[in-house]
Parts: structure tokens; sequence; C-alpha cells
């Protein structure tokens, strides 16, 4: 018999931005701890609101074909108290149990696990609850069809009734079978707990509203979840700010709509910006009217500010905001950011040089970089800095490149990111984040796991992803060299450099995976310590196109084959092989083509055709198989022996000269 | 005696203060020493800390120097009021009590628009954090909701409900003026008093000690003399752990006037905000002992 199993933890208000994620990682934890019993069943859906979670499990029936390892006996209470293990031989389940206490029990058990067991972080206590979660839970209803599933999470007992929508609608549902959930909550609760079916509405909910305005919305995504997760009930209503702020810089609107109020604005179906936004209400008001007037009044309000601090500010010009900076700490132990502007001046035109751009510019650009962080702009609203500097440049007559390397320097913020528009934006964006990097590295503030305040892990994956996307000729260590040297005295960690090129260098996997590359192949090239990201990027492009290719195959085992030999005797080899040594004829000719192969190889290298040299590397495919059929490499004799292992070493080393293939 | 009338400020008060007295609250008085939130008051600082049960309710004028605004902003006071209740431990049903309190202001809760957004409060200088909300009426901030997770450092157990009302925003809006110095303080047969008859002088004047006149000579050496009076008061063989944390208070107040007046580069501000906190913190732990050492008196007053 097929069952509908469904759980709903009901909460208080979950943290928005997260709750996709929260709700995501319970369904894969439940998904994983299924595969662990010998349940089966059709598919899981997940349901999210700000105060509910969710999973309906459709199709569980036991597999009687499963069965399970020894790792995952299940230890039951029967309902005598008890202790049932069950394992893996036959066991009269049928005897000792009902099927369908089994199924319930084990359903209990997991969701048990994997509530306690989420991936978030800063969980929460509550009245006098020692147990953790991430809001209080006020209730659980778990039901087997229409059985209730028994148990207790959080000292809740799992019951049939759920919470409906907090304001309109039934507070308290009565829920008799699985099947009817989502549906009774909309219905009678006034809820949407789909959460992709209440995203959708809202953007269609929107839509209209704009349809008949004959304009357009530009959704940010971000925007949307975020609504989507604090409302359960969406309603969209439309209000205007006062047509006079549309004289604030559009950037500055948008924050304040969007990222603040939590509004989306509506533009022409030209895209200019109008003064009329949507809102999206938790309830569907009698008075709409009322709710509009009230979010006009605020947002009018907050724009009016906006408005005084930007004329307060552009009192002074953005340069002349530079002599403050010396009042903000970077960090406790590596001064002001007055000292980092410093640094980044120098940094910045050093890198401007190997990239070829305007030197002159790029300090110009260091120097205005951090300004609009002393004004009153930021103070009020923090984040919008970038944005805000590049303003004030551009009111100021800097040229264009500078004001938008201004803004543009904190890009990419996450890894599919936009980077910096012009070279400028290039050199000061690696500037500021290498010298963050470096500093915090050199003061042993090295993150770990989910702790990384500095989000050194970012600023690192954005240094690369300039360097490669636009295939600049800088060398890493160089560079880290340079920033380290302009904190003169600051940096009490002596392996400083090891430690930040180890750090970058780690952040190359996450990238290259992104892109579809092989961790091994990542692996084999990063085994070669290439430090120049151009090298780096035509490598492991290289080795991924070999390992496509017939031919990789045997290469790749033999060079396996000569590092295991190499790697179990333990003599010391020579420098050279001496060819008076050489006495048989295979290793002869392994010797001549390893010479007359060298010339074709170091060109190809020279070149940076690296593709062509690993194909070259096929040519010696006979006189290795050759060596190994005739040549008795553990030649009793010690000398030959050790020059026959040292012509395999040189062999070796050549062919690992790009990447290390017996990683592959 | 009249009904309550919730469209004055002082009527306002009156029916909050009411409502939560019917939900056992003990309504206290606000504290008489100049601070930034109603969280400050040594009735919920130190009470929140330790097992020891309390349910409180209270006004709290509080005070931000850096934002005043001359009267010239219709939004903006350095000094305001806040409604502060402490639920200690916080009860099951605490959200439904806050929204139940709206409804009482006669705030509509099927037809305007409420907004629970996660808010994570922290508040550095006393070593204080929480988990919770802002709580959005209509698109503006009315209310920060809070369990406290940390006080001065230590692990709050039981967990503390606190829910700090902004009196003047709400009021704004159950009384639907656009700027506050319009609010009806009062409104009875002999007068009418709005919100900027009793505080615009204090406004603008304030405003201009607080960012061109304070005498930052003066205010540093408070400053300094606090610190050393608490450190002396905590260092005594019976130290003194309440009079200690009134100086931490004022302290801080001293420390804000010096932001205001620009006098604290922020190089120096985290330097202060770290020793102040270090101080807090010592403060929570003694309060904590000496309770401790007491017996938690006040785990036997629930009935």
């Amino acid at each position: 018999m097929e069952k509908t199993f469904l759980v709903e933890i009901g909460t208080e208000e979950l943290p928005a931005k997260s709750l996709k994620f929260l709700a995501i990682s319970f369904l894969k934890s439940f998904e994983v701890q299924l595969k662990n019993t010998n349940l089966i069943y059709d598919k899981i859906l997940w349901y999210a609101s700000s105060r509910r979670l969710a999973l309906k499990i459709f199709g569980i029936k036991k597999n009687r074909n499963k069965i399970k390892s020894n790792k995952n006996i299940l230890k039951i209470k029967s309902k005598n108290g008890k202790n049932l293990i069950l394992n893996k031989i036959q066991s009269p389940i049928n005897n000792i149990y009902k099927k369908r206490e089994y199924t319930k029990k084990i359903l209990f058990n997991i969701l048990d696990k994997v509530i306690h067991n989420l991936p978030i972080s800063n969980q929460m206590r509550w009245g006098e609850n020692q147990e953790k979660f991430i809001r209080p839970v006020h209730t659980l209803t778990m039901l087997l069809d229409t059985k209730i599933v028994h148990g207790k999470l959080f000292n809740i007992t799992s019951k049939r009734i759920i919470y409906g929508n907090r304001f309109i609608g039934n507070k308290k549902i009565v829920i008799n079978s699985a099947k009817e959930y989502p549906s009774i909550l909309q219905d009678k609760g006034k809820v949407i707990a789909d959460y992709e079916t209440r995203k959708k509405l809202i953007k269609e909910k929107a839509n209209n509203l704009v349809l008949n305005f004959n304009g357009n919305i530009k959704f940010s995504n971000n925007l949307l979840e975020e609504i989507t997760a604090i409302v359960e009930w969406p309603v969209a209503l439309i209000a205007k700010f006062k047509k006079k702020f549309l004289k604030i810089p559009e950037e500055i609107l948008i924050y304040i709509i969007q990222n603040i109020q939590k509004c989306f604005l509506i533009y022409t179906k030209e895209n200019q910006i109008t003064h009329y936004f949507v809102l999206i209400t938790n309830i569907k008001s009698s008075n709409p009217k009322k709710i509009i007037t009230k979010t006009e009044m605020v947002v009018n309000s907050k724009l009016k500010d906006v408005e005084f601090f930007l004329q307060e500010d552009c009192k002074k010009k953005l340069e002349e905001y530079q002599a403050q900076l010396q009042t903000i700490i970077f960090e406790k132990k590596l001064g002001t950011l007055l000292d980092k502007t410093n640094r980044l001046k120098k940094l910045s035109k050093w890198i401007a040089k190997k990239i070829k751009a305007n030197p002159e510019r790029a300090i110009r650009a260091a120097i205005l970089s951090k300004c609009d962080l002393t004004t009153k702009m930021i103070f009020e609203f923090p984040g919008i800095e970038g944005i805000i500097g590049m303003y004030y440049a551009k009111k100021n007559k800097e040229p264009e490149d500078i004001s938008i390397a201004i803004k543009e320097h904190y890009r990419p913020k996450f890894l599919n990111d936009k980077l910096p528009s012009n070279k400028i934006g290039d050199a000061l964006s690696i500037s500021d984040k290498i010298d963050t990097l470096v500093g915090l590295i050199g003061i042993k503030k090295i993150p770990s796991g989910t702790k990384d305040p500095f989000a050194l892990r970012r600023a690192a994956n954005g240094i690369l992803q300039i360097i490669i996307k636009n295939n600049y000729d800088i060398n890493l260590i160089n560079l880290i060299k340079k920033s380290k040297k302009l904190y003169k005295t600051k940096l009490i960690n002596t392996n400083t450099i090891e430690n930040c090129i180890t750090f970058i260098f780690n952040r190359l996997y996450s990238i290259y995976q992104t892109k579809g590359c092989k961790t091994s192949h990542i692996q084999a090239v990063l085994n070669k310590s290439e430090t120049n990201l151009i090298n780096f990027h035509l490598k492991v492009k290289a080795i991924s196109y070999f390992c496509s290719l017939k031919i990789s195959e045997k290469i790749i085992t033999n060079s396996k084959r000569i590092l295991k030999i190499l790697e179990k005797s333990d003599e010391k080899l020579n420098q050279n092989i001496d060819s008076k040594l050489l006495k048989k004829t295979e290793e002869i000719h392994l010797k001549n083509h390893l010479d007359a192969s060298q010339n074709k190889l170091n060109k190809y290298l020279s070149r940076k055709d690296y593709k062509s040299f690993l194909i070259e590397l096929d040519s010696f495919e006979k006189y290795i198989v050759n060596f190994f059929k005739k040549i008795m490499i553990m030649e009793k004799n010690k000398s030959i022996r050790i020059n026959r292992l040292t012509l395999l070493k040189k062999v070796y080393n050549l062919f690992c000269k790009i990447a290390n293939l017996s990683l592959l | 005696m009249k009904k309550t009338n919730v469209n004055t400020f002082q009527g306002m008060i009156l029916k909050l203060q009411h409502y939560w007295a019917d939900q056992n609250c003990t309504i206290m008085q606000p504290l008489d020493i100049e601070v930034g939130a109603g969280t400050s008051h040594p009735i919920t600082y130190l009470q929140a800390i330790g097992p020891e049960p309390i349910s409180i309710a209270y006004v709290q004028p509080s005070r931000r120097p850096t934002d005043g605004r001359y009267a010239k902003n219709p939004h903006r006071l350095q000094h305001y009021y806040q409604f502060q209740v402490m639920l200690k431990p916080a009860p099951k049903n605490i959200q439904d009590l806050y929204l139940n309190s709206l409804k009482i202001l006669n705030i509509d809760l099927k037809n305007e628009d409420i907004r629970f957004l996660e808010d994570n409060w922290e508040n550095p200088t006393l070593g204080a954090s929480g988990v919770g909300w802002e709580i959005w009426l209509n698109g503006i901030e009315i209310t920060q909701f809070t369990y406290f997770q940390q006080i001065g450092g230590l692990n709050c157990n039981p967990i503390s409900g606190e829910i700090t009302y902004g009196l003047e925003r709400i009021a704004m809006h159950i009384q639907n003026v656009n700027n506050i110095y319009d609010l009806v303080w009062n409104n009875n047969k002999i007068t009418k008093l709005t919100y900027g008859d009793i505080f615009k002088q204090n406004e603008i004047e304030k405003s201009h000690y607080n960012f061109k006149y304070a005498n930052t000579n003066f205010l540093f050496k408070m400053f300094e003399e606090y610190i050393k009076e608490i450190e002396y008061l905590l260092t005594l063989k019976i130290p003194l752990p309440i009079p200690a944390y009134e100086y931490i208070l004022k302290a801080t107040h001293t420390f804000n006037l010096l932001e205001a007046r620009k006098a604290i580069s922020i190089t120096e501000r985290k330097r202060y905000i770290l020793h102040i906190r270090t101080i807090a913190k010592k403060i929570a732990k003694t309060y904590y002992d000496f309770r401790k050492k007491l017996g938690f008196p006040n785990l036997l007053k629930t009935k």
C-alpha cells in the first residue's frame, strides 16, 4: 500500500533571506536519510513560507528487496518500551510490527535527526528550552495518509492542527489527511504554502498591475525571493513618490526603493525610471489606500533625507573627504582607511603598468576610492558605498573611467558577479582585494570553515577572475610580495607569502569547477606549482583536451607505472644518464628518443603550446613498451640499475612538465 | 475615569501601560539617567542575566545625540520615547500578546500591512545580542522584537523576550500626521498640547549643543573620571556593580556626545567601545555572582 507522508513544522517568522536554502536543506537531508532505510517513494515536495516548513512524500512503501547494510541498524522502541534492533537478516518484522507503525517510526526518527542537524548557523533558544532552532516552533504536524504520526520535537507534540494566516482566514485549521496539504491552507487559511507558486504569483500580480500602466518591472531575483519569503498571502499595490525626487541618481533610488523599502520600481517601456513602484503586502485589505498612503509617506521622507544628505555631502569635493579616512579603522593592527588608501595608490600604479592602463588615473582612482565612506550618505545608508563615490566623483568632473572604477572596484562581490568594466577598475579592484588578503593573512586571520568576516575567499576569487578573464600578465607571487612590502612591519605572520599563495590557489578549484573542469585536472596542474595564471589556464585547458583523446590513456598509465617503480626504490639516483652504462637496445633507444624529442618539446613549451606538447608524448609509447618488455630494471648491478632508474626518472619528469599526469 | 483616548500621545502610553499591566507585567518608571535605548535600564539589562524571572513594562526616554536635526526634519529626533516590555521567560504566545497590543491601539490588523523582518539585534557596548525582528506597519518600522541570547557576554537562561515600541512612529500612524511636531500630546477641556509645543525648542537647542557647542575637554575629562570610578567600585572588597553600571551608562552617553561633536576619531571609537564592553561584561558577571550568592531569591517569588 502506497502512502503519503506530510510533515509541517509551524514556526515564528523565519529569516527571509535564507528561507529557500533552509527548506531545500531540510528536503535534501531528509532524502539522504531515507536512502539509508528500506522505504522507497515516488517523490518529495517541499513547502516553505515565513511561518512554516513542510515536506510531502508521495508513494511511500517498504522495499522488500532492499537489504540494509550493517551500518544502518535502527533501534526502535516498541510500544511496550523494549528496544528492538532491526538487522539485515530477514527479521520477522511483520510479526513484530504492523507495517504502518514501522514506517511512522522511521519517518519520525529521520525528522528528529534532520531537524537537529540543519546546516544553519546562529540558531536560537527560546523560553526555557535548551534546544536550538532557527526561530521558535509552535506546531508540529506529521500525517501518514490520515493517521497521525506520533512524536515530539522541541517539546511540541505532533497534532492535526496547523496555523493559517496570522491576520486573515482561519487561525487554526484541522487537517485530516496528508493529501489536503497545501490546498487546505490556501482555501481555509489564506496561506500559499508552495514557495515557487507564491513567487510566480507575486510576479504575475505585479506585472498585471503594471500592464495597465504601460510600464515594466526589472525583477531583481534577490528581492523577489525575499518578498516571497516574507508574505504568505501576497497582494500587489501601486504607489508613488514625489516626482521631484527623480533627480536623485537612479542607483540611489533603486537602493532606497528596492533594497530598503522592498518594493519594485516601475520603468517605462523604454527603461526610464518612473516615480511609481509596486509594493507587495501580506494582506488583502479593504482599505488599500491607507497602506499606499502610509508607504508613500515613508518613502518620501526617506528620499527627503537622501536629498538633504546629498546636498550636505556635496558642499565638499570628494577628495576633501580623504583626511577623514584616518578616523576609520580598517583593522586594528593594520591601520586606518587612509593607510590603506596610501597602499592602494602604490599597488594600483604597479598593476596599471602591468596591464597597460594609465598609472596616473589608477592612482587618482585609488585616492578617491574610499572617500565616500566618510560621507553622510554612507553613514545613513551603508549599503551603497562605491555608488555614492561614483556619483560624487562625476559631480566633481573627475574623468569617467575613474568615477566608474570607484563604483566598480568592489566587483566581483560574489562568484557570478560582473567584473569591473574598465582597466582602472580592474587595477583598483585587484589592489584593494590583495591588500586586504595579504594584510589579514599577515596578521594570522586566515578564514576557517564558515568564519570569513572579511570575505577573503571572495577577495581571492575576485582577483583570480579578473586576471583570468582579461588574460593579464600579472605574476601572483610578485603581487603578493609587493603588497606585503607595503605593510612594512605590521605583519607578524612569518609565512605570509606562502599562506597567501596557498590560499589564493585553492580558490582556483572552485573557479575552474564552475567552468566544468574536473578536480583531477585542476589538481594535476596545481601540483606543478604553476604560479602564472595565464599559463595555469592554458595548461588546464590542454589537460582537459588531452584527456579527451584516446592516446592519453596509455600515456597516463605509463606515467603511473613509472612513478610506482620510482617510488618503490629508495636509492639515490643520478643527475644524469651515463650512456656508457646503457647496454641493451631498448634502453638505448629510449634514451635516444628522449634526447631527440627535447628540441621539439621545448619549442612547444616556450610557445605555451601545451596541447601539442602532450600529444607529442605519444611518440614515446613504443619505446616505453619495449623498455618494459625487455629491460630488467631491478638489475643486480647497482650502477646499471641506478642508471636505468635515472632514465625512467628523466622520462617521468619530462612527461610531468605541464601537469602531474599520475594524478589523472 | 474617562475612557483613554488613543489619539493622543499621552493616551497611547496609558493604553499600553494598562494593557501590559493586564498581562501581569509590573509597570516600572523610566530610568533617570541618559540612555540610548530602553534596554539599558538596569531592570532590563541586569535582570536579563541569570535565572530569576521578571515581567515589566515602562516608558523610556532615549537620547541619540547624532540624530539631532535642529527640528527641521519631521521624522527625526535626538530625544524620543520608547515603550519597553520585557518578559522573562518569554511566554509562548508573546507574538500574539504584541499583536493584540496593536489592536487595542486601534491598529486594524485585518486591513493594515504588518510584516516581521529578520533583524538580529546587537549592542556591542553592552556585550548583548539577540535574535528577532523589526516589525513594519505599512512600510515603516514601529517595533523591535528580540529574544535575548546573550547579555554582558553571558548566555541567557531563561530567554527574555523584549519588545521595544517606537512610540512617536506609532502615534504618527494612529493620529495620521506626517510631522512629529504635529503629534497631539494631550487634548482636554483646558488645553491641546502638541509634541512641538513641548519639545521643539529642546530639539533646536540640543542640536546646537550636541553638534557645535558641547565642551569636548569637559566631556573627555568626565569620561575618564567615570571610567576611573567604575574600576574603583568594581575592585572594592565588596564590589558595587549597581552604581558601577550607572556610571557605564553615564560614560556611554558622554561618549555619544563626543561622537556627535566629531571629537572621537573612529579609530578611537572602536577602542572606547571595546573598553566599555569589557567593563559592562565585568559588571554583568559581578551582578550575576552576587545574585547567585544570594541564591537567586526572585526564583521563589513567582506564585
